[in-house]
C-alpha cells in the first residue's frame, strides 16, 4: 500500500472526527483493508464486517497514532487484531474445521497452469482457522513466530509446527489443484 | 510456475496482493451509522500532548540526575588530594607541592625556587584545600605574595621579564601525570538523522537499523563563561556506535579523543575546592588537556520524515584526562 501523499492530511481530518476525512481514508484504503481480511475470513461478507469492525477502532484510537511514523503497519495491526479477535471469538463457539473435512478441492487443469485469487483464498480458507491464522501472519504479513505466538496467545514452537502442517496442507491443496500425482 | 510454488510462501504472497476490491458506497454506510451511534471519543488529555510533557520531562530528569549525580560528587573527598593543614602546622617533607614554577619558556624545573619562597608556597598550597571562604581569600593572598616573591627572584636571574607579560607569572597548576578518571554532569544531546540516497521508505527498519555507527569529527569549542564562547578552539574525533533497543529509543556508547583548550580572564573560571586547582581561583588561564571521552547515552526520537528523524538523547560521558596536561595560571602583579 503505497502512502499517498494526502494520508497525513487525512489523518489529521480523522483525528478532529471530521466526517468527510473519515470517508475519504476508509475509501482510499479501502481495497487494502479488505485484503487483509478476506484472508483471515470464510466470506466476503465476513471480511467486510471485521474490515468495518477494524475501522471503527482505527477512527476512534487515531490520536494515539504518531503521525510521524508510516501508517500502514500501525493501521495493518490492527486489522490483523480485528481479524484474530474474530477468529478467537469463532473458536469460542464452537466453530472447527478438522483437517478431513476441509480437504474437497476439486481438481483443475488451467491452459495457462496458472490460479486466480479468488482460487488461491478457496485454497486457504480450506485451511483449519487455526493453521490459516499462522500462515497468514507468518507467510503474508511476514510476522516473526515469537510475535504470532504473542497475537494468538500460543506457543513459539506450536506456531511453527502449524505453520509446518500449513504449508504441508497447502502444497498438498496446489498438486490436488494441478492434478500432480 | 512448479519452482513458484515450491516456495509456497511467496506463492501465496504474491497471488493474495494483487487483488484490487472496488469501494462499496454500502460499505461506508454502515460504518458511518455505528460511528454516529458511537458518538465523538474523547481522548485523554494525556495522549493527546503526550509529546510535549516528552520535551518538557526529558530536559528535567537530566537536570535532576545531573544535580544528584554532582551533589555527590562534591561530597565525595576529591581524589588525589590530602586532608587540609591548618596554617600553624608545619607542611610535611612528603607534601607535594601543587604548583611549579616555569621560566619564560615555562621549562624551568621547580627545584631552582629559593628555599623560603617554596616553603611559604607549600604552606600557601596546603591551606588552599581548607574550606571558609575568609580563609580562602587569606591563602589566596599568601600565595599570590609568594608567587611575587619568585617572579622577583626569577627576574633577577634571568634579567629578562616574560615578554609582553611583565606583570604576570606563568604558574603550572598541580600537573597530573596519572590519568584522572571524571563523571561530569549528564547533558542533553540532539542529533539528526539524514538518509543518505534515494530512500523514500515504506518500511519501519530502513531509517532505524538494530545497528548504526556514527563517525565524529569536529572542532572542539571551550569556554568558562559565554563572553568568549568561541576563542579556544580544540580538535574532537572519534566514533560512536548505535543500538536502537525498541522503535523509538537507542542506546550508544562510544570513544571520543578531544584536545582541549582553555583560556579564561580574570574570574572568569571558579574551580570549586578539591578540584584540578585545588581551590587556587586563577586571574588567567591557559590551559591544554588531552582528554580521552566514553560517551554513553539514552536516545529518544522526537520525530521523523521519510528522510531523516531528530533524536534527543541523555548523554553521560566518563572522561580519562591522558597523562600530558599543562594547567597554567597567570596572577596578576
Amino acid at each position: 500500500m503505497p502512502e499517498k501523499p494526502n494520508l497525513k492530511q487525512l489523518i489529521k481530518g480523522c483525528i478532529k472526527q471530521d466526517r468527510a476525512s473519515q470517508k475519504d481514508l476508509y475509501k482510499a484504503l479501502y481495497s487494502y483493508a479488505l485484503g487483509i481480511c478476506m484472508r483471515y475470513s470464510d466470506t466476503k461478507e465476513e471480511a467486510q464486517e471485521i474490515m468495518n469492525d477494524g475501522f471503527m477502532k482505527v477512527f476512534q484510537r487515531i490520536e494515539k497514532y504518531d503521525l510521524d511514523r508510516p501508517f500502514q503497519p500501525w493501521f495493518s495491526r490492527i486489522l490483523i487484531n480485528t481479524a484474530i479477535d474474530h477468529f478467537k471469538k469463532k473458536e469460542k463457539y464452537g466453530y472447527e474445521t478438522s483437517i478431513e473435512d476441509s480437504f474437497e478441492l476439486e481438481a483443475r487443469q488451467t491452459i495457462e497452469g496458472d490460479i486466480a485469487y479468488d482460487e488461491m483464498l478457496e485454497i486457504i480458507r480450506k485451511l483449519p482457522p487455526k493453521y490459516r491464522a499462522v500462515f497468514n501472519l507468518r507467510a503474508i504479513e511476514g510476522y516473526q513466530h515469537d510475535e504470532i505466538a504473542e497475537i494468538l496467545g500460543i506457543s513459539t514452537g506450536t506456531s511453527k509446527s502449524n505453520y509446518a502442517r500449513a504449508k504441508a496442507k497447502l502444497q498438498q491443496y496446489l498438486d490436488v489443484y494441478f492434478e500432480i500425482t | 510456475m512448479q519452482e513458484e510454488r515450491d516456495d509456497i510462501e511467496k506463492f501465496f504472497a504474491k497471488r493474495l496482493g494483487e487483488k484490487d476490491f472496488p469501494f462499496e458506497e454500502e460499505q461506508w454506510e454502515i460504518l458511518a451509522k455505528r460511528l454516529d451511534d458511537a458518538g465523538p471519543v474523547k481522548t485523554p488529555f494525556w495522549i493527546k500532548f503526550r509529546k510535549r510533557f516528552g520535551y518538557i520531562l526529558l530536559p528535567i530528569i537530566t537536570f535532576l540526575i545531573g544535580w544528584y549525580l554532582q551533589r555527590g560528587t562534591e561530597q565525595a573527598s576529591p581524589q588525589g588530594i590530602q586532608p587540609a593543614a591548618t596554617p600553624t602546622e608545619e607542611p610535611q617533607n612528603s607534601a607535594q607541592p601543587a604548583i611549579e614554577e616555569l621560566n619564560d619558556n615555562r621549562e624551568e624545573p621547580a627545584q631552582t625556587l629559593e628555599k623560603p619562597v617554596e616553603r611559604q608556597r607549600q604552606v600557601s598550597t596546603d591551606q588552599a584545600f581548607s574550606t571558609t571562604k575568609s580563609e580562602e581569600v587569606a591563602q589566596r593572598e599568601i600565595l599570590r605574595e609568594s608567587v611575587l616573591e619568585e617572579e622577583k627572584i626569577r627576574a633577577s636571574r634571568s634579567g629578562v621579564p616574560p615578554i609582553g607579560l611583565s606583570n604576570l607569572v606563568y604558574y603550572n597548576i598541580a600537573p597530573m601525570n596519572m590519568p584522572d578518571l571524571n563523571f561530569p554532569l549528564p547533558v542533553l544531546d540532539l542529533s539528526l538523522d539524514v538518509a543518505i540516497g534515494d530512500s523514500v521508505f515504506t518500511e519501519e527498519e530502513k531509517l532505524s537499523p538494530e545497528w548504526s555507527i556514527t563517525v565524529l569529527a569536529a572542532p572542539d569549542f571551550n569556554s568558562t563563561n559565554f563572553r568568549d564562547l568561541y576563542n579556544s578552539i580544540g580538535e574532537s574525533v572519534g566514533f560512536q556506535l548505535n543500538r536502537k533497543t525498541r522503535d523509538k529509543f537507542q542506546v550508544s556508547f562510544g570513544l571520543l579523543l578531544n584536545n582541549k583548550v582553555y583560556s579564561a580572564g580574570k574570574g572568569e573560571y571558579s574551580p570549586k575546592q578539591g578540584y584540578w586547582t585545588r581551590g587556587v581561583v586563577p586571574d588567567i588561564t591557559d590551559a591544554k588537556c588531552l582528554v580521552l571521552e566514553i560517551p554513553v547515552s539514552v536516545g529518544m526520537r522526537l520525530f521523523r520524515t521519510n528522510r531523516g528523524a531528530l533524536w534527543v538523547g541523555q548523554c553521560r560521558t566518563v572522561f580519562l584526562c591522558v597523562p600530558k596536561r599543562e594547567i597554567r595560571l597567570l596572577l596578576h602583579q
